[in-house]
């Protein structure tokens, strides 16, 4: 009978803790880290939400959402433990939301630091990766965002919804990275988020005060990498082509001029894109089939008949020119920093995987400038909203 | 040395548990093979608290398939 | 605890081997065959699979041939006391170092993924502690607990295939075969030896299950099903991972785990899903311990198999930590070396077993007729 109670009362002795115990009062939950260059070590900013402050219950409204606490180091690792010199508690990276590189840090390469972010059991993969661009990436962290109080939330929130709805924004996570960084032929391509607006005001509370924030974000052109190194940006049209081409695109807008000052309003509703890789003559040659539904939204030119069939099939082809010209200004733009964004190698190599292993060094420099892409765009405009013709008078 | 302590703290919690029956039942061959393994645990695990360099058994197998590569 | 009057089912020992299969296979194998057969890793697996029923049939004509003696006690039928002593002494020594690298892998997957702190000591500890306390218990109750357990097993596993096969990419079976055939045989191998052939392991439950008839059916179906769950596991971690992440990570069902997100709501599953691994690990470890006391005892003739737990413990306790002095050199010694010492030790020695049973019955029958 005292074996019993020995035994039992040994295990709960085990149960008062284990070595590896972490609890919620220790840790300091990172949402956002940044990373710049400074001087030639990491400069690395953590975003801490500071819990009492989004609750719902205990908040005093004096302190802010969040914290910014930042470290320097050789490794982006000795910097996190850097930290631990000003911050109360130890950092823990299970919930990270966004990772931001500054662009001079993206220019030196990323190589580097991805390597530790692969190795740490810490980190999920499923964080977003962003460049700041024109700013350091410790600004980006440092914002006061309206709506939503923690400002990483709000800046991956406005990422995904933009790559679903707008278009020239991509929202890569930590594996995808780890996939285009480790093989040929699919360079690496990051969305670039700029602000705008007073630079002092941006991290104090003011700024989400008044109805318009004197310092607000915005998602703006996708940098291009090249191995780990960025070597240039897209603008907007190039975006989209981009998006197109990689079957990113879901949702967004096609503008038809018609006449001189007036705009014809197409909204993409649904995109697929489909590639293939052929070789002619020992020539690589790319196919991008895309299918996209979409439905006017927008039709202030009188002369244009939405009852008339025929309407419709000249605005599917004006759309589908439209899309072809964004595809076809991307493609120029990557060709001319040679760096295979799209993917064209990668899909070469699932089709002529022998072909694609004598070629695969040199594809950026000599094969990808060279390669020429077949575009076969169908849109079909199926909906016009919820009128057809409208009665407005125009004058 | 704590460590030392906590070996011989289970090698003697072994004995205790196993003994007294062995000896009711008089299996006496059960007893001295209990006694020699429980040494040779005793003295490998004392090896490796106290840092001795112990041989690595995989090496055994390497030394045998080293052939093979 | 006695040797042979303990019984199992036929359903109970099915479900032991399932579960001995998938063990840690189901932890390590994914990055072994991506490094040499990347995107065919789904392909080894097959042909791994095949192979592996073959070697199912080969176990049953050994079992069905024991009689209802022990391992060793066959070994010794079959060649004489001296030669067959010396053979059961060889398997002996394949169930003590297959049972030291499955510890090291359960403490390299803890101190890796789940609780990096903790010395790697305690964790072995507790775990051989556990072990320990199932085999004095008796072979009848840890069979139960399977097979009260495989239910749960097979519940988890279904979740983490259905959930992460809507994140699947058929693209990344792309291209298939380009490499030519010789990459795909090389990923192959390991899974064969460490899955398949380190099931040798059965046949020291074989002389408790409780019936009369050939037990090839049995053990067939068991390999079948147990390297279904391995195939999925594979080709799951293809479609989903991707060649690069799953030869880069070293415990790729885990990163599996990690990518389930339904709903936005039913995230963050992956420690409930470690169980599933904790289990598979911790019964193939305890069926090897149980070959290897057992075993032992019957070597040295005698009653009581107890008092032999303690001591091995700690024996490999000690040998566990001293033959994982870090990652990289264990790493080495799987990849390379030890696909050998399982063919040799748990494919040749039955080999030479199952002759020695089929000669002496032959030897039986002409002294007899």
């Amino acid at each position: 009978m005292w074996t019993r109670v020995a035994i039992i009362v040994l295990c709960l002795a085990m149960l008062t803790g284990c070595w590896s115990r972490r609890e919620l009062n220790e840790i300091l939950i990172v949402l956002g880290v940044g990373l710049d260059w400074e001087e030639g070590e990491y400069l690395v900013s953590f975003q801490v939400v500071s819990p009492s402050e989004i609750s719902a219950q205990k908040k005093t409204g004096e302190r802010p959402p969040g914290s910014l606490f930042q470290g320097r180091g050789k490794t982006v690792f000795e910097a996190a433990r850097a930290v631990t010199a000003e911050a109360p508690r130890k950092m823990y990276f299970g919930h990270l939301q966004l990772y931001v590189v500054s662009e001079a840090l993206a220019k030196k390469g990323v190589h580097d630091f991805i390597d530790n972010i692969l190795r740490d059991n810490e980190l999920r993969m499923d964080f977003n990766l962003v460049v700041a661009r024109g700013t350091r990436a410790e600004n980006v962290l440092k914002l006061y965002t309206p709506i939503e109080k923690l400002p990483t939330y709000s800046m991956l929130q406005s990422l995904r919804n933009s790559e679903k709805l707008w278009a020239p924004t991509v929202s890569i996570t930590m594996d995808e990275v780890l996939d285009r960084l480790s093989g040929d032929g699919y360079e690496l391509a990051l969305t670039g988020i700029q602000l705008f607006g007073d630079p002092k005001a941006g991290d104090s509370p003011g700024n989400v005060k008044s109805f318009l924030p004197s310092r607000r974000y915005r998602y703006k052109g996708i940098a291009v990498f090249k191995g780990d190194r960025l070597v240039g940006w897209l603008n907007e049209k190039e975006s989209k082509g981009y998006t197109d081409i990689t079957d990113n695109l879901r949702s967004s807008t096609i503008e038809l001029p018609c006449g001189s000052r007036h705009y014809i309003g197409i909204e993409i509703t649904s995109s697929e894109t489909k590639m293939k890789a052929d070789l002619v003559e020992d020539t690589p040659v790319v196919t991008i089939g895309l299918r996209t539904e979409a439905a006017v939204v927008n039709m202030p030119c009188k002369h244009i008949d939405l009852t008339d069939p025929a309407a419709i099939s000249k605005l599917e082809e004006e759309s589908a020119l439209s899309i072809k010209s964004n595809a076809i200004a991307a493609v120029k733009r990557a060709k001319a920093l040679q760096s295979d964004v799209f993917g064209f190698g990668n899909q070469l190599g699932k089709d002529h995987p022998a072909y694609w292993k004598r070629i695969r060094d040199d594809w950026n420099e000599k094969y990808f400038p060279e390669a020429k892409i077949r575009y076969d765009i169908k849109v079909f405009i199926r909906k016009t909203g919820t009128t057809g013709n409208t009665t407005l008078k125009k004058s | 040395m704590s460590s030392l302590i906590g070996v011989f703290a289970i090698a003697a919690a072994a004995v205790w548990l196993e003994v007294p029956r062995l000896i009711h039942r008089e299996h006496k061959r059960e007893l001295v093979l209990f006694f020699i393994l429980l040494a040779i645990g005793v003295a490998l695990y004392s090896a490796l608290v106290m840092e001795a360099s112990l041989p690595n058994p995989f090496e055994l197998v390497k030394i045998m398939f080293s052939w093979v590569m | 605890m006695e040797f042979t009057n303990a019984k199992i089912s036929v359903r109970q020992f099915q479900i032991l081997i399932i579960l001995g299969l998938t063990g840690d296979s189901i932890l390590i194998l994914p990055t072994i065959i991506a490094s040499s057969a990347k995107q065919n890793a789904w392909l080894s697996m097959l042909i791994a699979y095949a192979a592996g029923l073959l070697i199912g049939g080969f176990f049953a004509a050994i079992a069905n041939r024991m009689q209802g003696d022990s391992l060793i006690a066959a070994a010794r039928r079959g060649f004489g006391r001296w030669l067959g002593s010396v053979v059961g002494l060889l398997f002996l020594f394949n169930f003590f170092m297959c049972g030291l690298t499955l510890v090291s892998e359960l403490s390299q997957f803890m101190t890796t993924q789940l609780m990096p702190e903790t010395p790697v000591n305690a964790i072995i500890l507790i775990f051989l502690t556990v072990v320990i306390v199932a085999y004095r218990y008796g072979v009848e109750a840890f069979a139960r607990m399977g097979e009260l357990l495989f239910p749960a097993f097979t519940a988890l596993f279904m979740v983490l295939a259905i959930l992460s096969l809507s994140q699947a990419k058929i693209e990344n079976v792309k291209p298939v075969a380009a490499e030519g055939l010789w990459p795909i045989m090389e990923g192959a191998i390991p899974v064969m030896s460490v899955a398949f052939i380190e099931m040798v392991v059965l046949l020291a439950l074989v002389p408790h299950v409780a019936t009369n008839k050939s037990l090839t059916k049995p053990i067939l179906k068991s390999f079948a099903a147990g390297g279904l769950f391995l195939f999925i596991i594979v080709a799951l971690c293809v479609l989903v991972l991707g060649p690069n992440l799953m030869e880069t990570k070293y415990y790729p069902t885990f990163l599996l785990a990690q990518k389930i997100t339904v709903g936005n709501f039913l995230e963050r599953l992956e420690a409930i899903l470690a169980f599933l691994w904790i289990i598979t690990v911790f019964y193939k470890t305890l069926l090897l311990f149980f070959a290897l006391t057992s075993g032992l005892a019957q070597w040295f003739k005698l009653r009581d198999s107890d008092m032999l737990t303690v001591p091995l413990g700690m024996i490999m306790l000690v040998l566990t930590v001293v033959s994982t002095p870090n990652i990289t050199v264990y790493n080495q010694i799987i990849k390379y070396y030890y696909n050998w010492f399982d063919l040799m030790f748990c494919f040749i020695v039955p080999l030479l077993l199952l002759a020695g049973l089929i000669l002496r019955k032959k030897k039986g029958k002409a002294a007899s007729s």
